[in-house]
């Protein structure tokens, strides 16, 4: 019981840092990133191959996984969003090629990275909790905390900061941004290194309590997705909430029901949530003008 | 004016709609803190030329110059990071951000310093956060929006937004403001306070090409004004003489009056014209 909690808010989290990466592309560019699941893996398995085929003490492989997927993250929006937002696309070319981009990422990240599932070793070995009679991996303690600690980074970057409050112009309106003199192009390649980073965190966290391998970018893609849905695209925190939700019913629901129906009867609630609350949990109506 | 070089300078701007020519040689001069009134009957080109000016619109034939700088295929958004600001007849609030916010995006944007400096948080920074937040709410007080400062900007009511969209424009520190009927559905008593704020924008050094409807509003302000008509220019020049103009009342009227040029019913439509009637 205790277990299945910690693992599914710790899937929870990894989905809810995802679906934070939705929001936050969404709200500074209107963009629906699919990309965003790719930079968990990259964080994950970039860290693993910094550490073990590199060499590299583990903190410094950590950063090195961070900077891969924020990387990444920049170079995908500068050599395939921006030029199609210079060509005009429609939103709907836009949102493709962030799926493209997704799917091409997974078999890239095996081809250059590797072909398997791998594991990290513990950011502090023998670092385990117990709570009433069960051990859990002291791993999924720092993924609750670092998840919490970018949640309000981030919140406190879209409401306090002049570059929050620029990104959100963007969000508003790209062409009156423009006539603000702000660069929208420039501020979506911000956001997109930021979930980037976020992402890679997520999955230089992840990787040690459950092992990550290329195809799990598509997966963590859709399920973040569906979080930030659950929880309201155009609110943080309601992607957030969304992301725990979803990766804690789902843990439940394999462990105490059967795991070959979990994503049937998760999709199945997010239908519901969505007809009754059209905006998601936290998101709020769009008025008109 | 003559010793002056002008600010904004059209010279035989032309425009056409498939066969329709909109814009037809215009050639416009705006000097430097003057406000420069643009007036004309519905359909008269006002708006394409308004769109011309401002970049979203290509001349098919002509030549616009911006401080001395040929601006005749630049875009709107370089336009705008030049000094020339423009304001829409339906206001364009950033959505989800409040008042306040609305402004000082459109201040901070000048610092060429850019996005990524914001970034860096230094104490001089800081302080200049803490100057631009001062500057925002001084503007706002300057069109009465102080006290909606924290409300989402979409919740404000018509005649508050168009006030804000105007403040926006001005915190993006223009040299030049294209006011595009910045009175039109203003309450009286709006209008006045308009005409105050855009006169305090010329003490400013800021130029103003205002294009309106309301006959009275546009002359009580303009220093200069054009009269477009057919998508030419009819007359052009100070305003106490455009004003005396029987070019202007012709534009509106047409040459030849018959005995009663507003039918009931059209009145309501055109208060300009009921206006130039009343002389």
């Amino acid at each position: 019981m205790i277990v299945t909690l910690a693992v599914g808010i710790a899937t929870g989290f990894v989905y809810a840092l995802v679906a934070m990466g939705y929001s936050l592309v969404y709200r500074a560019t209107g963009v629906v990133n699919f990309t965003a699941g790719s930079y968990v893996v990259l964080g994950g398995l970039g860290t693993w191959w910094l550490l073990n085929q590199a060499h590299f003490p583990y903190g410094l492989a950590v950063l090195g996984g961070l900077i891969l997927a924020g990387a990444v993250a920049g170079a995908f929006w500068t050599l395939v969003v921006i030029p199609l937002w210079r060509r005009d696309s429609p939103a709907y070319v836009v949102l493709l090629s962030t799926v493209i981009g997704g799917a091409i990422l997974a078999p890239l990240t095996e081809l250059l990275i590797t072909p398997q599932a791998e594991e990290l070793p513990p950011w502090v070995s023998g670092f385990t909790v117990h709570i009433s009679g069960s051990d859990i991996s002291g791993q999924y303690v720092f993924v609750v905390a670092a998840g919490l600690a970018m949640l309000a980074g981030v919140s406190l970057l879209l409401r306090k900061t002049m570059l929050g409050k620029q990104l959100r112009a963007c969000g508003a309106s790209r062409e009156t941004s423009r006539l603000l003199g702000i660069h929208p192009e420039l501020a979506g390649g911000i956001i997109m290194v930021i979930t980037g980073l976020i992402g890679g965190l997520a999955g230089a966290l992840i990787t040690p309590a459950q092992s990550s391998e290329a195809s799990m970018g598509l997966t963590f893609g859709i399920f973040g997705f569906v979080a930030a849905a659950f929880g309201g695209l155009d609110s943080v925190a309601g992607a957030f909430i969304g992301g725990i939700l979803l990766g804690t019913g789902q843990a439940f629901i394999d462990r105490y029901y059967t795991p070959n129906y979990d994503e049937v009867i998760v999709f199945g609630l997010l239908v519901v949530v969505l007809v009754l609350r059209p905006n998601g949990l936290l998101g709020k109506a769009e008025q008109a003008g | 004016m003559t010793a002056v070089s002008p600010l904004l300078a059209a010279s035989h701007v032309t425009k056409a709609f498939g066969g329709v020519v909109a814009v037809d040689d215009v050639s416009l001069a705006i000097g430097p803190s003057t406000v420069h009134g643009l007036i004309g009957p519905n359909g008269a080109g006002k708006s394409t030329l308004i769109s011309l000016l401002s970049g979203f619109t290509r001349p098919d034939n002509g030549e616009i110059r911006f401080d001395g700088q040929d601006v005749t295929r630049v875009g709107p958004a370089r336009l705008a990071r030049l000094g020339l600001a423009r304001t829409f007849q339906a206001a364009t609030p950033l959505a989800g951000l409040t008042v306040l916010e609305n402004v000082q995006v459109a201040l901070t944007s000048k610092y060429r310093s850019g996005l990524l400096s914001v970034l860096a948080r230094t104490p001089a920074m800081r302080r200049e956060a803490k100057a631009l937040a001062a500057q925002a709410r001084e503007l706002l007080a300057d069109f009465g929006l102080l006290t909606d400062a924290d409300r989402p900007a979409r919740d404000l009511p018509f005649g508050k937004l168009r006030y804000l969209e105007i403040a926006r424009a001005l915190a993006t520190r223009p040299r030049l403001l294209l006011l595009d009927e910045p009175a039109a559905g203003l309450n009286q008593v709006e209008v006045d306070e308009l005409a105050v704020l855009i006169g305090r924008a010329r003490a400013g050094g800021i130029a103003v090409l205002l294009v309106d409807h309301d006959v009275s509003f546009l002359f009580s302000i303009c220093d200069q004004v054009t009269v477009l008509n057919f998508g030419k220019v009819v007359v052009s020049g100070p305003a106490a003489e455009v004003h005396g103009s029987k070019l202007l009342r012709e534009a509106y009227l047409g040459p030849a009056l018959p005995a009663d040029p507003d039918p009931p019913g059209t009145e309501s439509r055109r208060p300009e014209a009921r206006h130039l009637e009343a002389q």
